[in-house]
């Protein structure tokens, strides 16, 4: 358990000292979400009815930029073989790192969806439902990105190969995400269970199937 | 008698089509410090990665203290410090930040003045505070070997270690290898050149050729 916290701790510092690099996903989310309206015409009718989902796919695409921290600096560098041998189940050692990468990743990512409301001029209502939905998103993505980062991990055209895994995985997450969001308690908040059940089921089954492909990597 | 620090059984090993050993035997004694011999290619690696559990090999058993490895848990993973020829060192960090989050992982908290010790004996006292991304090769791997000394484990499991090293740094780490052995530790080494003539070797085991028993 110490080691378990311990991981955590190390991703943490570790994002904190390349923060620069961490910071790409930030601002990208932010340029990219800021080009739409400079693309299509800038009136506040179209962009309330494209803000969420404009939101939800730059941080999708964020998310993305960034997963090559969860595992391939530590691939590269010899790490992620050491890693492998702590004396902890491989699976709870995936399992620190998408904590720790949720925590560095995730949660800035969350809070910047909350400037792109503003930016966007969505109903005040929504802030809070929008930044909820990108918490759930964001954790859930961090699971599949774990897997898939895993699946390409050491591969030429790595990063292709990952987004082009990654996407479709995603789409699900994607739809439930920006359909919560307006998700009244006439359908049961349908969606926001979906999300909830999605990120415990992710986060329970990948771990075990990221460290089965992390362990091919390393072979 | 008490079982071997590591010993195969009836060991065969794969590396795609390629077989690279057959029905291989060997055991590392405690107290022993072997030189695992074999040219370019012919599986050392591998060898060290199916002992560590990272490479299923197609027959035979692995034992670490008399445990099989595919039944041990978890724990026997504390059973050894494998170094490879990555340094596994975190580039942005200190070089004392990595050797304390190197025991940190591994559970051991390290007084200070034993790290002092431990940097002074590799000659990095003077680069305690430098990021590893501003190191030499040579610097980078008594950097990397640094855990060796601050986490006891029983075996030594070294994959061409003396690479990069300068003559003080070969010295001082056979004198850390020598020591490891006298205190109850094994060492399993590969080296392509010749290694400090202070360093006590017991033997040389070929990999893949009968001749691996102590």
């Amino acid at each position: 358990m110490p080691v378990f916290f311990s991981l955590i701790q190390r991703d943490i510092r570790l994002a904190w000292r390349n923060r620069l690099d961490v910071s790409i996903g930030l601002v990208f989310f932010v340029v990219v979400a800021a080009l739409f309206p400079l693309a299509i015409k800038p009136s506040p009718e179209l962009l309330e009815q494209i803000g969420v989902a404009v939101i939800m796919v730059c941080g999708l695409l964020a998310n993305l930029l960034t997963l090559n921290r969860l595992f391939e600096e530590d691939w590269a560098d010899g790490s992620l073989l050491q890693l492998l041998l702590l004396p902890i189940p491989n699976a709870l050692m995936v399992l620190a790192k998408m904590i720790a990468y949720c925590l560095t990743i995730g949660l800035p990512l969350s809070l910047v969806s909350l400037l792109l409301h503003t930016q966007y001029q969505l109903e005040p209502g929504l802030m809070w439902p929008i930044f909820a939905a990108i918490v759930l998103m964001m954790g859930i993505l961090s699971a599949l990105g774990a897997l898939s980062s895993a699946l390409t991990l050491g591969l030429r055209q790595a990063g292709l190969l990952m987004s082009l895994l990654h996407l479709p995985l995603c789409a699900p997450v994607l739809i439930f995400a920006s359909r919560a969001v307006y998700s009244s308690a006439e359908n049961g908040f349908a969606e926001w269970w979906l999300l909830g059940a999605l990120l415990l089921g992710s986060w329970f089954f990948i771990p075990v199937a990221a460290a089965a492909a992390l362990r091919l990597a390393v072979e | 008698m008490s079982p071997a620090a590591l010993s195969v059984d009836n060991f065969s090993l794969m590396r795609g089509q390629l077989l690279l050993c057959h029905q291989w035997q060997m055991r590392l004694q405690a107290g022993q410090c072997v030189h695992l011999a074999g040219a370019n290619g012919c599986g050392k690696t591998s060898f060290f990665q199916a002992v560590t559990g990272l490479l299923q090999p197609e027959q035979g058993d692995v034992y670490w203290h008399g445990q099989a490895l595919a039944k041990a848990g978890n724990a026997v993973r504390r059973q050894w410090h494998y170094c490879t020829h990555d340094n596994a060192l975190k580039e942005a960090l200190s070089v004392t930040e990595n050797a304390l989050l190197a025991a940190r992982l591994c559970g051991v908290s390290v007084t200070d003045n034993f790290l002092e010790e431990a940097l002074q004996e590799m000659q990095l006292f003077f680069l305690a505070d430098t990021p590893v991304l501003q190191l030499s090769q040579g610097q980078k791997r008594r950097a990397s070997l640094l855990r060796l000394k601050l986490v006891p484990r029983p075996v030594w499991l070294l994959d061409e270690p003396f690479n990069a090293l300068d003559e003080a740094g070969r010295h001082q780490l056979a004198h850390w290898m020598n020591r490891h052995c006298e205190k109850g530790g094994s060492v399993l080494f590969t080296s392509h050149f010749a290694w400090p003539g202070h360093l006590k070797v017991n033997h040389q085991v070929v990999f893949g050729k009968p001749g691996g028993e102590a």
